[in-house]
């Protein structure tokens, strides 16, 4: 009895916090979409131009894969820290 | 938490009415497929930049744990994912239009040329008939065939960099070759067309490239000379 009260307890609590390298990871994250969506917000306000095409396209872009990228990678690895992978 | 909720509510329905209107104002009622892919990935972008702001490094302490990584999800991934295909649709239909190619200005003198109502070229003529009813110059510019759009994207990438490079001719010259399928895609299928004996004739030619269709109904643009001398 008493050890599923403990059981239940240990559900109950608040998810342990994640390690450094995954905050990193989704601090990195949070930053390369800021900044991507900053790039391609300005590509589509202005419209077709040499350079905000380029911002937008060649910039913007790979900056929200990379943040996509790094997001799933950092739910992967924590994942896998607390053993639910 | 509901504050954040509110303030991203009234900040997509502000860009939503505020796109909207625009899009209308600029085409004259007339939603286009590129007004609508623009107008979601603009809502989509201020709507990511001011969650992923505001839940990073505004309320980040006050979040549980679990509303922080939900909103992480649809931060980091959900909406830069609406983005990225609203700006890939944006970019792959919005440089089909005249619009697009006019916004480099190396391509001033040809879309002048084609839209003045009293050039004798090719171009002029196909778009003053308006035997070409929209996006004229990708319409005799890609290829047709499987693999005409994506060659067409490459080009556009290689012109890209030639123009932010500032390496290319000023005025700049075509090179290589105009294939016939692009002119014969439209022009083989007319009776007008198959009445000229020349054209059954050489039909062999043209297949081949051999012999090009602007060898006889040229010029398509306004040659180099001309086009420098129009410039300021």
């Amino acid at each position: 009895m008493g050890e599923q009260k403990d059981v239940l307890y240990e559900h109950q609590q608040e998810p342990r916090p994640a390690s450094a390298w995954v905050t990193r990871q989704l601090t990195l994250a949070v930053d390369c979409a800021i900044a991507g969506l900053v790039c391609v917000l300005l590509f589509l306000w202005h419209g077709f131009g040499a350079w905000t095409m380029g911002l937008g396209t060649f910039v913007g872009i790979p900056l929200l894969l990379i943040a996509m990228a790094l997001y799933i990678s950092a739910v992967i690895t924590d994942l896998k820290t607390r053993g639910a992978l | 938490m509901s504050r954040l909720v509110f303030i991203l509510l009234t900040i997509l329905m502000e860009v939503g009415s505020c796109a909207s209107s625009t899009q209308a104002a600029g085409t004259g009622d007339m939603v286009t497929s590129v007004a609508v892919f623009r107008a979601i990935g603009i809502a989509a972008a201020l709507v990511g930049i001011a969650l992923l702001f505001l839940v990073q490094y505004v309320y980040r302490s006050r979040l549980s744990h679990g509303m922080y990584h939900r909103l992480l999800l649809i931060g980091v991934f959900l909406l830069p994912l609406a983005t990225t295909w609203s700006t890939s649709a944006t970019v792959m239909e919005g440089t089909k239009s005249v619009e697009a190619c006019n916004s480099c200005h190396v391509m001033h003198p040809f879309v002048n040329d084609m839209t003045n109502p009293t050039s004798p070229t090719l171009a002029a003529r196909h778009y003053r008939n308006n035997w070409i009813a929209k996006d004229q110059c990708y319409a005799c510019h890609v290829t047709y065939g499987i693999t005409g759009t994506l060659e067409g994207k490459r080009d556009g990438f290689r012109h890209w960099v030639h123009y932010i490079t500032n390496t290319y001719p000023d005025p700049i010259r075509f090179v290589g070759s105009y294939d016939n399928a692009n002119c014969l895609a439209c022009h083989q299928q007319t009776e007008k067309w198959s009445r000229v004996n020349s054209h059954r004739a050489l039909l062999g030619e043209f297949a081949t490239d051999r012999i090009a269709c602007i060898t006889c109904h040229g010029p398509p643009h306004p040659l180099p000379k001309e086009r420098r001398a129009q410039q300021p």
